[in-house]
This record gives C-alpha cells, sequence and structure tokens, in this order.
C-alpha cells in the first residue's frame, strides 16, 4: 500500500519534471544537427569546456596527429596517468605516423585503427553525440577529438584511487575471513565471486540516480534464488526516481516494505561471507557503487541476530552466544521500563532486603523514578552520540567525562541513585551486543516507549506494549516474506537456525519461504523440477 | 490512512500522561512495614507497626547514630482504623506486602484474636506468608519495640530466628498466616502458635546502647509452643510436649536428640536427626477406635561424651534403640498432654480422621475434641543410625588414666 503510494507520488514528480522542461528528450532516432559533433575541433572543445564550465580538473591535451590538430579530454584524478603518457609515447613514434597515416585520410575508420593501437587491453569507443562525450568523461575515459573528423573516440583509461580492500571496522570477528567491501563496486562483485565459483552467479547491472549515475547491482544464485523476489526487487529499484544515490541506506529507503516501523526490513553488511552465505540461502544482495554496505534482501528478525561468527564457531558456543544475544536484547528493551515498573507499582514483588536497599538509595533522590531513567537514558544517548562522531583523540575525553562526571557525580550529588546507573549502563551494554547496529537502534527508540508505558501503567503497560510491538512485528514484510519467519508463521524445518544453531551437518535445507524451488543445500541441482 | 495512524501516536501518547500514573507509589514515599503487633487495652485493638528506616541500613550510607527501625502505635475499633489512623504519626503511608511478623499479645490471645485478623485475610496487600507468634507474659509492642544485633531490622532478626530453630532444632514452629487461617477453620485441628519471649527490661531493649553491647541486655527469644482452644490461649506447652508435636506434625526436619549413655548414665551422647517422617493412621473407628503414630528417622552420631565402642554393630544398635526410645517419650508427652491436660486436639488427628473415615468423621465431627481424649494413641519409632562423621570410636576412648 505504501508502495502505490509512494510511486503515485512519483508519478506527480514526473509530470511535474515534464511541465517544467517541455520537448527536452527526443526520441533517440531524429538526432537534431547541434548535438552531433562538430568537424570543427575548437568548435568541439569550446562545447566540452561550456558544458562542464570550465572546470579546472578537466584537462585538454593539446597535440598534432599527422598534422591534424588533436586534443584528448580527460578528467584529472579519474584517468590512470600510466595509460595517458603511454598513449601519448606511443603516438610520438615515427613509425606509428608512418603506419597509420591511412586513418589521417579518412581511409580507414577511426574506431578501427584505435582499437588495433589499444587493443586488447583498453576498450574503445566511437561515439558521434556531444552527450556521450560528455558522459565518458564524466566515466574517467579519455576522449580523443580529431579535427575535422566528426567522430570521437573514447579510451578506456579510468584509473583512480580507491581504498584497498581491509579489515572489517563494524563486523569484527575473531575467526573468519577479515577482509571487507571497499567504495568500489568491481572490487566488491569480484570479493564476491572469488567465494562462489559458480556461473550461476548472476550479477544485474543498473545506474540509479539521474544525477549522480550511480551503478547498482543485483547479485543471485540463479536456481536457488526465487525468481519472484528477484523481479521484484529489479521492479522497486526500477521505480526509483531520484537525483543522487551515495549510499545503500537511499535504496533501502525506496525499496523497504514497511517505512512506518523502526525495525530494518533490509540487511547491510560489507562482510563478503555473509553477502556470499546469505545468496546461499537464495537471498539477493544489491551491490551499491561508492559504498561498501551491499543489502541483502529479504531481511527477516532472527537475520538480525545472526553474527558471522555464528557460524565460523562450534554450534554449542553460537547458539550459547545467540541466546546470550536474545536475552540482552530483551534487557536493552525492557531494562529501565521493568526498572521503573517494579519500583513504582509493584514493590511487593522485590525481597524485602533488596527493596530496602534500593528504598535507601531512592531517599534524597528529587525525581520521581520516571523522571530519573529519562535523564540517564537521555544522557547516555548524548554521550554515545557525541563518542560516535567525535575524532578518536576526543572520543576518549567524551567518556572519562561521561562515565566520571555523570556517572559518579550524579550519584554522589544524590541526583540520581546508584541503581538505575547500573540498570542503564546494563542496558546500554545489552544494546551493544547485538551485531546488526540497526537493529540496535530500533530498540533504542523502543526502549523510551517501554519507559513511558511502565511510568504510566506498570507491568500492565508493559505486557500492553509488548503485546503491540509483537502484533506490529507480525504485520511486518521483507520483499513479501514474514517479518518474523519462523517463528511466526512457525515453520518447525527452519527453527535450526535462528534462536539457536544446529550443527553444520544439520542445516541441510534452506529456509523455506525465502526460496521454494531449491530446498537442499547438499544438491544445488534442483532435482526434476 | 497510514499517516492518520501516526498523527495518533502523540495523542495516545498524551492520554497516557492523563492516566497520573494510576497507583503509582514512589519508593521514598512508602513506609516499609516489616512486623506487626496487636494488642487489646480499653475494648480497643492497639496496633503496633514496625517500619524499616531505610537509610540507616544501606551498606553504602548507613548512618549507625539512627536506629535501624521505628514502630507506631494507634488504636481503634478495628485493626483497619488503627492503621488508618497510624498516618497521623508515622511520616509515610505504611506498605505491608513486606510483612514479616505477626506478633499477638499474651491478654489479647487469651481472649481470643480470630475476630482481629480480618482485615489481614481480606487486604490484597497483606500476604499470608508472614510468621505469627504470641508474645508471651507481654504486650506484643514490647516486643517489637527492641533492638537487635546482628540483623538490624527486628523483625527480620525474628523471622529468620524462627526459621532456623524450625529447621534445626525443633521446639519451635514457624507458623505462616495462612496455615494459621487453616488450623482456625479446620474443625479437625487446633491452632498452636509459637511464643515469643523478652529477657530484661522491655524499655532497655529500646535503645540504642542494647545495640552496642556484646552481650545485649534485652534480647528475644521463642519459647515453646502455645495451645488454643480455637482462638483462645489455652496454655505452653514445655519442651519436650513442643518437639513432640513437631514429630507428629511431620514438621522436624533436622533436630537433635540426647540421651544418657549405656556405659554411664551420667554421661550423654548427643545424634543429629538428619530426616524424619512421621505417619498417622487411623484404625476402622465405628469398631475398634484406635490411633497410631509412627515415626521412622535417620540419623548421625554428632557427640560422644562417654566411652563407648562405635564400631560394633551392637552399640549402634542400642543407640538407636536409646534414642527411639526418648523420641517416642517426647511424642507421648504431647499427646498427654493433648489428650489428658488441655483435652485439645493440637495433634491434627481429626484431619486424619476426616480423610480416612468420612462417615465416622461426619458424626463426630462437632463433638471431636471430647471423642478424641477418649481413643487411645500407640506411637512407633524407628531410628536408623547412618553416619558416624570424622571418627569411628571417640578419643574419649583413648584418654589417659
Amino acid at each position: 500500500m505504501v508502495f502505490k503510494k509512494r510511486a503515485l507520488k512519483k508519478l506527480l514528480k514526473d509530470k511535474n519534471e515534464a511541465d517544467a522542461h517541455p520537448q527536452h528528450e527526443n526520441p533517440k532516432n531524429e538526432v537534431p544537427p547541434e548535438d552531433v559533433l562538430s568537424t570543427e575541433l575548437d568548435q568541439n572543445v569550446q562545447y566540452i569546456r561550456q558544458t562542464f564550465g570550465n572546470s579546472s580538473d578537466l584537462s585538454f591535451s593539446d597535440f598534432e596527429l599527422g598534422h591534424k590538430k588533436a586534443v584528448l579530454v580527460y578528467l584529472n584524478g579519474l584517468v590512470d596517468k600510466m595509460i595517458i603518457s603511454h598513449f601519448f609515447e606511443n603516438i610520438s613514434r615515427p613509425e606509428f605516423l608512418i603506419e597509420h597515416s591511412e586513418f589521417l585520410t579518412e581511409k580507414v575508420e577511426a574506431s578501427d585503427f584505435m582499437k588495433q593501437f589499444f587493443a586488447p587491453a583498453n576498450k574503445v569507443n566511437e561515439i558521434q553525440l556531444y552527450k556521450e562525450v560528455v558522459t565518458a568523461i564524466l566515466a574517467g575515459n579519455a576522449v580523443l577529438l580529431v579535427d575535422s573528423i566528426s567522430h570521437a573516440l573514447v579510451i578506456n583509461a579510468k584509473g583512480w584511487r580507491d581504498r584497498d580492500v581491509s579489515e572489517s571496522a563494524t563486523e569484527n570477528v575473531v575467526r573468519g575471513p577479515k577482509e571487507a567491501f571497499t567504495e568500489n563496486i568491481q572490487t566488491n562483485t569480484a570479493l564476491v565471486r572469488r567465494k562462489i565459483k559458480d556461473p550461476r552467479l548472476w550479477l544485474e547491472k543498473k545506474e540509479i540516480g539521474n544525477i549522480t549515475q550511480t551503478s547498482v547491482s543485483v547479485m543471485y544464485i540463479h536456481s536457488i534464488a526465487n525468481d519472484k523476489i528477484v523481479k521484484e526487487v529489479h521492479e522497486r529499484l526500477d521505480k526509483i526516481d531520484i537525483d543522487g544515490i551515495l549510499e545503500s541506506n537511499y535504496i533501502e529507503e525506496f525499496i523497504q516494505d514497511e517505512v512506518y516501523t523502526p525495525f530494518p526490513t533490509v540487511f547491510n553488511t560489507e562482510r563478503p561471507d555473509v553477502v556470499a552465505a546469505a545468496l546461499l540461502e537464495g537471498r539477493i544482495a544489491i551491490f551499491i557503487d561508492g559504498t561498501p554496505f551491499v543489502l541483502l534482501v529479504p531481511a527477516l528478525f532472527t537475520h538480525f541476530f545472526q553474527a558471522a561468527e555464528d557460524y565460523y564457531q562450534r554450534w554449542d558456543i553460537s547458539t550459547l552466544l545467540r541466546l546470550l544475544r536474545v536475552t540482552a536484547y530483551f534487557i536493552s528493551l525492557l531494562g529501565p521500563s521493568a526498572y521503573i515498573a517494579v519500583i513504582n507499582f509493584h514493590q511487593e514483588m522485590l525481597p524485602t532486603p533488596l527493596l530496602i536497599s534500593l528504598a535507601a538509595q531512592r531517599e534524597g533522590v528529587p525525581f520521581p523514578a520516571l523522571i530519573e531513567a529519562l535523564i540517564m537514558e537521555v544522557t547516555l544517548e548524548i554521550l554515545r552520540e557525541a563518542g560516535l562522531r567525535l575524532p578518536k583523540a576526543i572520543g576518549q575525553t567524551v567518556s572519562i567525562v561521561g562515565a566520571l562526571v555523570i556517572g559518579q557525580a550524579a550519584v554522589e550529588a544524590g541526583i540520581i541513585s546508584a541503581a538505575m546507573v547500573i540498570v542503564v549502563s546494563i542496558t546500554a551494554i545489552s544494546n551493544f551486543i547485538l551485531p546488526a547496529y540497526n537493529m540496535g537502534i530500533a530498540v533504542r527508540i523502543l526502549r523510551f516507549l517501554f519507559m513511558f508505558l511502565a511510568g504510566s501503567f506498570g507491568l500492565y503497560g508493559i505486557a500492553a506494549g509488548i503485546f503491540a510491538l509483537a502484533l506490529h512485528l507480525c504485520s511486518l514484510r521483507s520483499f513479501g516474506i514474514p517479518y518474523m519467519e519462523p517463528l511466526a508463521p512457525y515453520i518447525a524445518s527452519d527453527m535450526k537456525d535462528t534462536l539457536w544453531r544446529k550443527p553444520r551437518w544439520k542445516l541441510v535445507t534452506r529456509p523455506r519461504l525465502i526460496n521454494q524451488t531449491n530446498i537442499v543445500r547438499e544438491n544445488v541441482t534442483p532435482k526434476n523440477k | 490512512m497510514k499517516l492518520k495512524k501516526i498523527r495518533l501516536i502523540p495523542v495516545i501518547a498524551l492520554i497516557l500522561l492523563l492516566t497520573g500514573c494510576w497507583n503509582s507509589r514512589e519508593l521514598e514515599d512508602i513506609g516499609i512495614a516489616v512486623a506487626m503487633g496487636i494488642d487489646k487495652a480499653d475494648g480497643q485493638y492497639v496496633v503496633t507497626v514496625q517500619l524499616v528506616n531505610p537509610s540507616s541500613i544501606s551498606a553504602r550510607m548507613g548512618d549507625s547514630s539512627r536506629a535501624p527501625i521505628v514502630t507506631y502505635q494507634e488504636k481503634g475499633k478495628t485493626i483497619f482504623e488503627a492503621i488508618r489512623r497510624l498516618t497521623k504519626t508515622a511520616p509515610r503511608k505504611t506498605f505491608y506486602p513486606h510483612l514479616k511478623m505477626l506478633v499477638i499479645g499474651e491478654k489479647l490471645a487469651r481472649e481470643g484474636f480470630a475476630k482481629s485478623l480480618d482485615l489481614l485475610a481480606r487486604d490484597p496487600e497483606f500476604r499470608s506468608d508472614f510468621f505469627v507468634v504470641v508474645a508471651k507474659d507481654q504486650r506484643a509492642d514490647h516486643v517489637l519495640n527492641v533492638l537487635v544485633p546482628v540483623e538490624k531490622i527486628a523483625a527480620q532478626n525474628m523471622y529468620v530466628k524462627l526459621k532456623t530453630s524450625a529447621d534445626v532444632f525443633a521446639p519451635t514452629l514457624a507458623l505462616t498466616f495462612g496455615d494459621l487461617l487453616h488450623d482456625l477453620t479446620s474443625p479437625g485441628k487446633q491452632p498452636v502458635i509459637t511464643g515469643i519471649q523478652l529477657t530484661g527490661d522491655p524499655a532497655e531493649g529500646e535503645k540504642m546502647e542494647n545495640l552496642q553491647q556484646v552481650n545485649p541486655k534485652v534480647r528475644l527469644k521463642y519459647t515453646n509452643i502455645a495451645v488454643f482452644n480455637v482462638d483462645k490461649l489455652k496454655g505452653w506447652l514445655n519442651e519436650k510436649e513442643s518437639k513432640g508435636y513437631n514429630y507428629v506434625q511431620n514438621h522436624v526436619k533436622s533436630t537433635i536428640v540426647t540421651v544418657p549413655c549405656f556405659s554411664n548414665k551420667k554421661e550423654h551422647l548427643s545424634v543429629e536427626l538428619i530426616d524424619a517422617d512421621t505417619k498417622l493412621k487411623t484404625n476402622s473407628m465405628s469398631s475398634q477406635p484406635e490411633m497410631s503414630v509412627s515415626v521412622k528417622a535417620d540419623a548421625n552420631i554428632a557427640e560422644v561424651g562417654c566411652s563407648i565402642d562405635l564400631t560394633k554393630q551392637d552399640t549402634i544398635e542400642k543407640v538407636e534403640k536409646l534414642v527411639e526410645k526418648d523420641i517416642n517419650n517426647k511424642i507421648r508427652s504431647s499427646i498427654k498432654a493433648a489428650q489428658q491436660k488441655y483435652k485439645l486436639d493440637f495433634l491434627g488427628f481429626g484431619e486424619v480422621v476426616h480423610r480416612s473415615e468420612p462417615k465416622y468423621w461426619k458424626r463426630v465431627k462437632n463433638n471431636w475434641d471430647k471423642e478424641f481424649v477418649t481413643i487411645p494413641i500407640r506411637s512407633r519409632v524407628d531410628v536408623h543410625i547412618h553416619k558416624l562423621g570424622k571418627r569411628g570410636n571417640s578419643y574419649i576412648n583413648e584418654l589417659k588414666e
């Protein structure tokens, strides 16, 4: 329903744009003469200069090619300097001119000439339109313009500085592959291909973003991934109409099923092994150029509790760690609210010595428990956010100030009770145990809601809140798959890898709802189905 | 439509605030009551409530110059009236779920206390798991006004003391309010309640000095069991009868039995009972009325004060016989107290009869106490000694002459 609405909005937007610039786009077969490259070199150069607004990183290298003036146009930094210098080296060799004088007299097709010249390493294309020239330059190619020839040659000279493949910064493991994706989409897809050596690993590329023209690739294993979901992913991606895509979240917000929920319904990771594992389960990866974070769909609630390392440690250890994670999740969700509820409404539930101890701590605390909890929680969130954004050196100061001033001093001054500091700290630490940061944020938001419920209605409010939350979670879908699967709908065979993980040899089947055709893991080829 | 739902959220949030946090109590606004005493004076109930003073108990901020507990007292025609009148003197609203002890003054106990307890059974703030004791020869408020060392809260002190002594010594009885209500209403058993006694001058016990002494002048001590006819105190059992009562009731978890040595009657040895299991049985009551108590107990040798050879099976058997005799004596004395001295079935044989002979019970239940005293009761004790502890024979056997 939401999707429908978004499509409607988009339609409206499209219409507005069309009204603003009438007849901007013509059918391609009727190219107006002013769009075609001129035979005058100066005119062409002038046009490009104007289009780029005299940008200083646009280089025009003038040289003579057999007494004809020629210009090589490229963007500094986007091209490989080695390729450019190699080009000039070759071209200035005397034998080159004799050999290829035919081209210069227009007897030989320009493209053939260059293809011979640069083949096979660098791709060479022939183009005729100004628009194409601009696109080619922007993509990092060098464009060769020669006087009196109305064709331009695109020389693939792409070569900019990329970050090296390095260790993952956000998803660390003790045991397991350390490499993480980079900002380069080709490096990223290659990292996955290296793990899955099978031609059925399909990669479909598209460009999204009217201005940024960002490459987005959809990767899945054909015959494992559900075709319907693949189709759905493509449909949703094609509907995106935006000026730029700079990070995967741009895409995530467009393609998620439900907007009004704190829970993420699209998974993101920067680990190639996680992507490979997801592909093998039949899920679909979306690579976006310019970010190391790759999207995985469909993403279910339980996926956010699975750390990569769960599969690299023995199953019993992983199971215990997962149960710990689920426990921590509940602590992080309900810690302060349960404390408020018990302190304000259900004092009879506490053992007498604990009650007396808490009562002693509360003596002289000026705020009601709810306000006290809110003060501490908000302070903690501020500290956390401050520590995250600051330079590392200052970040340490923040943590010291936070720990000493807020924690110790507030208790000693009698503004906050020590028990509240303990509750808030445990809650915060429990929150960090979740492997997925975005799921952690969801809990952070809901925690405040539960605190208000507890402050108003006690445990009754918390229970009501949990019911509402359960209903909400069960109503969510990720690309049509129920979010709480396999808990609700309950699918016994999929429980093997949710709250606990069975031994590797017991994980024979793939998740049922995500892929319905190719279920057995040990036999990738479908058996006459 | 979805957006409208989203707009509802702030509205709902505001509604939450309108509830005024129904029934919410901040911890610092409640006075935690840990013990309650009930007396009667001038036809009115006198209720004494012992509250905790949290700030002087807390480990961190503990202020030892202030008393850890404080008591408040008010009169009223009903308990509830007295409790509500307490708000005039007590700084906070009293909070009862953590009540540990209910102390009934002996005077009220002798007059009959049952009609005073309805509030405690009715009000959801009162649990039924606190212990009930009778202040022997005392007013209840005297017992509650004593400061005790070690466990700072007097009620907690009394609570743990009663539990421990009932568990490992067994002449006392850890009777909860719920059990008491059952005994009061069950036709087959008369209630009994443990007594608590104050040693020393009650006025001294209120002072902090009582806490600062190695050997406090004023102490609280559990005595034996009081026998009731429904809710009226009829008399006190001695230690032997009290223990006998607990054996019959199968309340004994662990206790000690001291018997004279067979080698020398002046010297003694003690065994520790680690487990005792009692069964009450009745014969066919209409034809040949007879009831029986049989106890099976496991014991360890705990202390030997005489020279005997424990390595011999024969000796062990002799000790077992002596222990059996001792336990049997206690049981007999409690039965005697029930049938002859008080003529009240506080041992609960009526309940056994009720279960096994319902038809007969229907006939006699309104007159059970009279019927009970005429019925012969047999008793049998079977003790089995298992372990000797760290040694076999005592070093006493090898003492130099």
